[in-house]
């Protein structure tokens, strides 16, 4: 048998449990994962171990351990030397080895509403089965979602520890920025009584580093990326969202993100024998929102078979101007409120319609993940919007993580359709 | 609904309990909540509002696509839920109304409070824009208004009994439902001619329950469906305590008036009336669960529980958590409860009704 599947099949039975909150378990999947296996891209290799050493780091629990929802300023977590832990990337990694089907079966058990987001419901199962590592501290923030702060007010009352929640109004104004940067200085005034790590200049300055590195870097890919052919597809794209929520301010991500786009000069320049593998496509896309991540076929069809290649995934988009050491909380503040789906979605619908033009894009796919309020409430407008702008764009129900509840089949029939479109408009 | 007189004010429409209703009667407005409750419009929102978001702003859509509230002069939308903001996209697609879009944050402490007066500052000049300019003095004389208006529900409250007397279709519910829908003066009226009625209130009596012979109910959750009201109303022995934003979250909206001069400024009243809606009994929206969790105990100690129906609305993410503690805490002092879903439609009261009748039969 293959030792990695072997590995995953493991999990599942019973000693599952014990097994993922080991943190040897980590060691072995880093050996299993990273050493032995073969990637594409050497960034995601990187971005891989980092995220197998976090996990363990956060198990060890020799370290304080912090639990954030997405959006939630990772800096913040770094500035006090943190193990980061985020419960909804813990959901996906369960969808991926399969164990989220129990975990949802559990949230149900629960009393908590089969409607609510997959990711959540898997998260508090997690939680209430004690599969996660202790947090030591819980932050949440308001945008994008209800459900985030709900649910880790849950988790806190659970665990019995402190929580910060992240009130995110929906303006940009001076008020706006002065309220959310109060709020972030009063976590950080909090977390040195806590911790009793005094916050100094060097500290802001080195995560601040850190984190606009990242950026540099990550609009380097974006704009390698906006060539035709594009030298990335969104099979490998979106996997480094997994930066997002737990790599601002990380010392590792901004080299993962130079790594990634070295390798991608290299594909634009044929350097690599993969390179015209890479560049295959006939239709551009911009993807929205996140993906399967239990087994699914979906994005490699539409990437193989249909040569439909997503050159630009919304959760990637870098949305927010450089940090500021000198100001530090009103900076970190501005990041919050620059995001685009926050509000009424005007913004949004300018980010798409930036991001089709930067990209030459010929069309736009947003996955409607079943549970989320924020993006699902919106796509009924966004396609009127998009129609009016004559832009293609498809709303693809399914579900992150609950595989069960959408079957393949039907979005076969809804993405083909889509292509359809894209040729018809292309002849 | 009671009938109203002609009033030379148009209506301005609102949602949540944290709208401030005096502003928007100090623009010359009365201020008319928008509750699904009323009769439905016809036609599908689907073009704009998908069906998996909370059945509440689509049954609004709905409503306001058939003119179901009638003649309006504009909307204020909170920013509650990503649910109303869809709703607001919405809306500003396709009204003619003029649509606002009010912040209003979640948490409780003087930021909050000094971020919600400069929203509220914003709303007064958006409305006074779009009415009749709000000044200090239109806007104290509104605080009066709708402070003697919270007074008389006080005093109602206490005198609990007397919504399930006929006043009121659907009890406290009723009350509720009439007090956000009516023309202040218009409710006054009424109430000051119900309160005449009354025997004096026994100033220690509190709020609790003033019948002992009837079963204490609490409606916990999300915004009932119409027909779940009636149904429970309908019951013989039951005194029905509706905890949503509808219910007694709207009618303990007590107003504390406590100003530092004799002739306060602008900005000092839309200070206090800030802080008096933060201050309000908290919604599960409120990032203060223990503020939330002392709240229910309260409401369950005092008014002697008997039982919780929680419905539990379909796509809403503050009931589905809401629900998680309050299961909590009601395991803990032995209350017995039912858990109800619904999409605020009548299609399944049958199996509703079967459903809750066999739990009231569990009490007997």
């Amino acid at each position: 048998m293959n030792p990695q599947k072997m590995f995953r099949e493991k999990l599942k039975g019973q000693l599952g449990r014990k097994l993922l909150s080991s943190p040897a378990t980590y060691r072995l999947a880093k050996d299993l994962f990273v050493n032995r296996n073969r990637f594409a891209f050497k960034a995601k290799m990187m971005m891989t171990a980092m995220a197998l050493d976090q996990a363990a780091e956060a198990y060890h629990q020799s370290k304080a351990v912090a639990w954030t929802s997405a959006f939630f300023p990772g800096e913040l977590v770094y500035l006090f030397d943190l193990v980061p832990f985020a419960p909804e990337a813990a959901a996906g990694a369960t969808a991926s080895l399969d164990l989220a089907p129990d975990l949802l079966k559990h949230s149900d058990q629960m009393g908590l509403s089969a409607d609510s987001c997959s990711f959540h419901r898997c998260a508090a199962a997690g939680t209430d089965l004690e599969y996660f590592p202790l947090p030591d501290f819980l932050m949440a923030s308001s945008h994008l979602c209800d459900g985030a702060p709900r649910l880790f007010q849950y988790m806190a009352r659970r665990y019995n520890k402190p929580l910060y929640l992240l009130d995110v109004p929906y303006r940009q104004s001076k008020q706006a920025l002065d309220y959310v940067a109060s709020q972030l200085a009063e976590v950080a005034e909090d977390l040195e009584k806590q911790t009793g790590k005094k916050l100094t200049d060097e500290k802001i300055k080195e995560v601040f580093d850190n984190s606009n590195r990242a950026r540099y870097h990550q609009l380097e890919v974006a704009g390698l990326r906006q060539n035709i052919p594009s030298p990335l597809n969104g099979e490998e794209g979106l996997a480094y969202f997994y930066l997002t929520l737990l790599g601002q301010g990380h010392p590792e991500t901004p080299k993962i993100y130079q790594t990634l786009a070295e390798e991608l000069q290299e594909i634009i320049e044929d350097r690599r024998d993969d390179a015209s593998y890479f560049k295959a496509e006939d239709y551009r896309l911009i993807w929205l929102h996140l993906r399967p991540y239990y087994a699914s076929e979906m994005i490699s069809y539409m990437e193989k078979e249909l040569r439909q290649k997503i050159v630009a995934e919304e959760m990637n988009y870098v949305y927010w101007p450089p940090l500021d050491p000198e100001k530090p909380f009103l900076s970190l503040a501005r990041k919050v409120l620059s995001h685009p789906a926050l509000g009424p979605i005007d913004r949004k619908l300018e980010t798409i319609q930036k991001m089709v033009d930067d990209y030459r894009a010929d069309g736009v796919i947003h996955f409607s993940h079943w549970g989320c309020r924020q993006s699902v409430g919106g796509t009924l407008v966004m396609r009127k919007k998009m129609r009016e702008k004559g832009i293609p764009f498809l709303a693809l129900d399914g579900d992150c993580i609950d595989g069960a509840s959408f079957p393949w089949g039907q979005s076969l029939t809804r993405i083909e359709g889509f292509h359809e479109m894209l040729e018809q408009l292309q002849a | 609904m009671a009938e109203q007189k002609k009033s030379p004010r148009k209506k301005v429409g609102w949602f949540c309990t944290y709208t401030p209703e005096e502003l928007i009667y100090a623009a010359g407005f009365i201020p008319y909540r928008l509750l699904p409750e009323q009769k439905v419009g016809e036609g599908s929102v689907e073009d704009a509002l998908p069906g998996n978001i909370c059945p509440y702003p689509r049954k609004i859509l709905s409503n306001l696509r058939g003119g179901i509230y009638g003649d309006m002069e504009g909307i204020v939308v909170a920013n509650s839920c990503n649910a109303m903001i869809h709703l607001y996209n919405a809306l500003k697609e396709e009204s003619d109304l003029f649509i606002y879009l009010l912040d209003i944050p979640r948490r409780q402490d003087e930021k909050a409070i000094n971020y919600f007066t400069r929203e509220l500052e914003l709303l007064a000049g958006y409305l006074g824009e779009k009415g009749q300019p709000v000044s200090k003095e239109s806007l104290r004389h509104a605080v009066e208004i709708y402070r003697q208006k919270s007074k008389l529900i006080e005093l109602c409250s206490r005198h609990i009994g007397l919504a399930a007397n006929g006043h009121f279709p659907a009890g406290v519910y009723g009350l509720a439902l009439e007090a956000a829908g009516t023309e202040p003066e218009t409710f006054i009226h009424k109430m000051e001619t119900i309160a005449g009625q009354m025997e004096k209130p026994d100033p220690e009596a509190g709020t609790g329950p003033q019948d002992g012979n009837q079963t204490v109910l609490l409606l916990a959750g999300g915004l009932p469906p119409q027909g779940l009201v009636e149904m429970l109303s309908e019951q013989p022995g039951l005194q029905i305590y509706p905890e949503n934003c509808a219910g007694i979250r709207y009618l303990h909206k007590f107003f504390q008036v406590h100003y530092s001069s004799e002739n306060p400024s602008l900005e000092t009243i839309l200070k206090t009336i800030a802080r008096n809606y933060l201050e309000k009994p908290p919604c599960p929206r409120v990032f203060n669960s223990q503020a939330r969790e002392d709240y229910y105990r309260q409401l369950l100690d005092d008014l002697q529980v008997r039982a919780v129906i929680y419905h539990d609305l379909m796509f809403c993410d503050m009931c589905h958590y809401d629900y998680l503690m309050l299961k909590e805490l009601l395991k803990e002092k032995d209350i017995p409860h039912l858990k109800v879903k619904t999409e605020l439609g009548d299609e399944d009261l049958g199996q509703l009704k079967t459903r809750v009748e066999a739990f009231l039969e569990i009490l007997d």
